[in-house]
């Protein structure tokens, strides 16, 4: 929860963000659902839970891909900076976190912890990487992503209630 | 006074008459079978409801950015493979469906037949 709750906050402070910070910020940001899944698909044993985790890291690789496509085509070098760099050490954190739990106590942690990150994703993707972008194709391809984090917030939270 | 025979037959003849025109008009026609199609974009099925007569065709048309495919939902009785952004999948309706896409199930979508 901790890791949801600073990418909110970062979302509230909106941080100047150039175009190639942006593509980072949005690449770390799916490559750090990528790794969450990693550790879904290693540690659970529930068939829904380990499903939905391949579905992450199956979207979230090809909106890398996607997007590491068109930073080459646009010409912009993604650029590590200072919320990309926070994003990761929290994530460091939640991983840790869920590698401690094991068995119903695991799949709880992940999809809850899943339900909170996407609702972030959202709100940073939506409040301050969208409206800072300069670029309109790459704004464009942002946009393209919120329907799919939101659909995978509302497959997250299907899957929350079977751990109520 | 008319002879019997042409009463008997006059009546046949009419009867005949009346027999083709109520039983032997031109044959039905089966309707021609149409296409429809569906796209997938935003993570959702455009149009999300379509009514079509059985033995049209239905064609979904993966507009997305991600990977997605059509499953019926109740028993899985047909589905497409996996189908990657500009991918289709065409099927002939035979009854009426709802269906999903078995990789985000939040995605839903339904065929009805007339």
């Amino acid at each position: 929860m901790i890791f949801a709750f600073s990418v909110f906050a970062l979302a509230q402070e909106k941080p100047k963000l150039s175009d190639p910070e942006v593509a980072f910020v949005a690449v770390t940001a799916n490559q750090i659902d990528i790794d969450f899944a990693g550790v879904a698909i290693q540690k659970s044993k529930d068939a829904s839970v380990i499903e939905f985790a391949n579905t992450m890291e199956r979207d979230h690789k090809a909106v890398i891909a996607q997007a590491t496509a068109l930073a080459k085509k646009l010409g912009v070098t993604p650029k590590n900076n200072a919320v990309s760099k926070g994003m990761l050490a929290n994530a460091e954190k939640t991983k840790k976190n869920l590698r401690s739990k094991s068995g119903t106590a695991f799949n709880k942690a992940y999809i809850d912890n899943e339900v909170a990150y996407h609702k972030a994703v959202i709100a940073a993707v939506e409040n301050i990487l969208i409206p800072e972008t300069a670029n309109s194709e790459l704004k464009q391809f942002l946009q393209n992503v919120v329907p799919a984090l939101k659909a995978h917030l509302m497959h997250a939270e299907m899957l929350q209630n079977n751990y109520k | 006074m008319k002879n019997p025979f042409y009463r008997i037959a006059n009546a046949l003849a009419g009867s005949m008459l009346a027999f083709m025109l109520t039983n032997c008009s031109a044959p039905e026609k089966k309707p021609i079978p149409k296409s429809y199609t569906v796209e997938i974009k935003a993570m959702e099925f455009q149009p999300a409801e379509l009514s079509v007569q059985k033995g049209d065709t239905v064609q979904f048309v993966n507009h997305d950015i991600l990977t997605h495919n059509v499953t019926e939902e109740k028993t899985k009785a047909w589905g497409s493979p996996s189908l990657a952004p500009g991918d289709a999948y065409k099927m002939v309706v035979s009854k009426s469906s709802d269906y999903y896409c078995s990789l985000h199930p939040v995605m839903k979508g339904k065929l009805v037949t007339e």
